[in-house]
């Protein structure tokens, strides 16, 4: 409508480099084109008004270990140092690939030579009877934005009842970060365990057993069937699949996330529920590449394409959509779920493949090593030699976990290595030639 | 640049390096006091001793080019400076513990009861990094690493527009407040 007006009313504004998001995958893609073209026009829209911000660090907010001010994912002079225009607050509304624009809210065009589609993700709101729309003041809450940390910062207090609906790692944590707001809270989990994808049933009741002692209520193998309102409209409380009912003033659903491809339908764009890339980070359209949260990775696990939404990620095929776009020639040839953080003061690092029951474990001639120690838990996982998966929970085992990593990485014969190095990883216990050469500082990954 | 090289045929293993590295990144940058705390606390260092005293050698960070620690880094408190030094803004870092889980070296720590992350940041380019100055087995060199340039692999191609610093920022370590 307006749009329209304004389409055939704006001469498009030219940029040499377009990128649409403002977070790891957009950062990253701004520090490399950077690093091959110091002068081309570059621009980048969101539709957030902030200065590039963690998204991952909204639950340390509500936490209190961070500021605003302090997750700021790059200093304040970022978008000078990279000599970067930028359009926050504006959402990118309409992508035309052959004339090769993006219509911005705010009425402009603009026109780029190489496109970037770092969208990231929405939250996935399953259909829940009686559910008022999210985020709309009616005391539900997505959790994947500042402004949803912000908005549950005002509205939390002591005496509110919160229940978080998804105990995956960002409800886990939503949960850890509204503890410092209110001790009402009640976690519900389809599954029948929390953390059901990163984590075994025995670490995951670890987990579960440090929220109890934190008076956090969890149900799993439960799901919301309605949610009931009160005469303001307000969320009230909550019925759930096995018939229980949970008075609740504040609900959080944090499922799990989509890739956002708002802006790719429509177009020529390929999208199997995230926009396809291949190895260079670029789309089925020429000129168009798309990183992060938004695409479909490829998981070097088990060899297969799924959504990878994980910053360190997002990082990589920023950076080497960044090369591509200045004219290099770089690839991305996969990435492997991991993930880093805690638990109320319990570290937990996982990586690779983790979740397999002793079954598929023998029928594919993995091995698994567990050991445990009070809240300590360790799970190796095993094949031909090489290690391909591992949870590390608790101080004792993480230590120098990034040596565990690279033994993944880079799948080496573990029979290379002196014994006991999955215990203790030390470089000690790699081969002193190749130690001294590494210790050189030339990365072998 | 210079980075700080061990040398494993002459370490003792005494970690000394240890504790004159954490003594320097606490708040009171004083051995005694450093380690005598009120609370029995002890601070983290960012190098940190392998193996015995048969044999033994000290891992810090190598300053990689393309940081691995800093690309993963959530926060964006993992930062390269303009000459190439990989330090951590305790101010920003929330202690997640991703650089620790990414390091190919085991070089970044997290000490008990810490809530950020503790690594060589080659003493913030004061001149000797305090492991060096203190290691009685001379086990510890700052130099220029030899085989990165004659082998062409030198720094020059490292970004050089990093390092938009704040002005809070510090790799002071912050601890935990005691429950």
């Amino acid at each position: 409508m307006s749009l329209q007006k304004s389409v055939t009313k704006t001469k498009p504004r030219q940029v040499k480099y377009l990128i649409i998001g403002n977070s790891a995958a957009g950062v990253a893609a701004v520090e490399s084109i950077r690093q091959y073209d110091k002068t081309g026009t570059l621009a980048v829209v969101s539709d957030e008004p902030w200065h590039t911000y963690s998204r991952p660090l909204i639950s340390y907010l509500l936490e209190g270990k961070t500021t605003q001010e302090k997750m700021r994912y790059r200093g304040d002079s970022f978008y000078q140092t990279y000599s970067v225009e930028t359009h926050l607050g504006v959402r990118a509304e309409k992508l035309d690939t052959k004339k090769r624009t993006v219509a911005l809210s705010d009425g402009s065009v603009l026109e780029y030579q190489k496109l970037l589609l770092a969208t990231g993700s929405v939250p996935f709101v399953p259909p829940m009877n009686g559910c008022p729309a999210p985020n709309t003041g009616k005391g539900v809450y997505t959790f994947i934005k500042l402004a949803d940390a912000l908005a549950l910062q005002e509205t939390v207090t002591a005496s509110t009842q919160v229940v978080v609906v998804g105990g995956g790692l960002t409800g886990v944590k939503a949960t850890e970060g509204l503890l410092h707001l209110t001790k009402n809270i009640s976690l519900v989990e389809l599954a029948p365990r929390i953390l059901p994808n990163a984590l075994d049933t025995a670490a995951s009741d670890i987990v579960k057993r440090r929220l109890e002692s934190a008076a956090v209520t969890i149900n799993c193998d439960a799901s919301v069937s309605e949610v009931l309102t009160g005469a303001d409209g307000n969320v009230s409380s909550v019925r759930l699949s096995d018939g229980r009912t949970i008075p609740c003033d504040v609900l959080v659903i944090s499922i799990g996330v989509r890739p956002n491809v708002e802006l790719v339908k429509g177009t020529d764009v390929a999208v199997e529920r995230g926009i396809l890339i291949d190895e260079s980070c670029q789309t089925s359209v020429p000129d168009v590449f798309a990183a992060g949260d938004c695409v479909v990775s490829h998981d070097l696990t088990d060899d297969s394409k799924r959504i990878l939404a994980i910053l360190p990620n997002a990082y990589q095929q920023g950076k080497t959509a960044g090369a591509v776009m200045a004219g290099q020639q770089k690839t991305d040839k996969g990435a492997r779920p991991i993930n880093a953080t805690s638990f109320i003061g319990l570290p937990l690092i996982t990586a690779g493949k983790t979740n397999l029951t002793p079954e598929q474990a023998a029928e594919q001639g993995i091995e698994i090593v567990v050991d445990s120690e009070g809240e300590n838990y360790r799970k190796l996982v095993i094949q031909n030699d090489r290690l391909i998966g591992f949870i590390l929970l608790g101080a004792a085992y993480t230590k120098r976990a990034g040596i565990l990593t690279d033994l993944l990485n880079r799948q080496v014969p573990l029979s290379s290595v002196g014994a006991g190095v999955l215990q203790t990883p030390e470089l000690l216990l790699f081969d002193k030639t190749e130690r001294l050469q590494r210790m050189e500082g030339v990365r072998s990954i | 640049m210079k980075k700080v090289y061990p040398n494993e045929d002459w370490c003792l293993g005494c970690k000394l390096c240890e504790v004159y590295c954490a003594a320097a990144h606490s708040p009171y940058r004083d051995v005694h006091a450093a380690f005598d705390t009120p609370d029995g606390s002890k601070p983290q260092a960012g190098i940190v001793v392998e193996g015995d005293t048969k044999h033994s050698i000290a891992i810090s960070c190598r300053h990689c080019p393309d940081a691995p620690c800093v690309e993963a880094c959530i926060s964006g408190a993992m930062q390269k400076t303009s000459d190439g030094v990989v330090w951590c803004d305790t101010t920003r870092c929330v202690g997640c513990m991703t650089c620790v889980l990414i390091c190919p070296y085991g070089a970044v720590h997290k000490g008990e009861g810490m809530k950020t992350v503790t690594k060589c940041d080659l003493c913030s380019c004061t001149g000797e990094p305090e492991c060096v100055r203190h290691c009685p087995a001379f086990a510890l060199e700052y130099k220029e690493c030899e085989a990165a340039q004659a082998s062409g692999r030198g720094y020059a191609s490292e970004r050089a527009f990093i390092g938009d610093k704040d002005s809070q920022s510090g790799t002071e370590q912050v601890m935990e407040e005691s429950a």
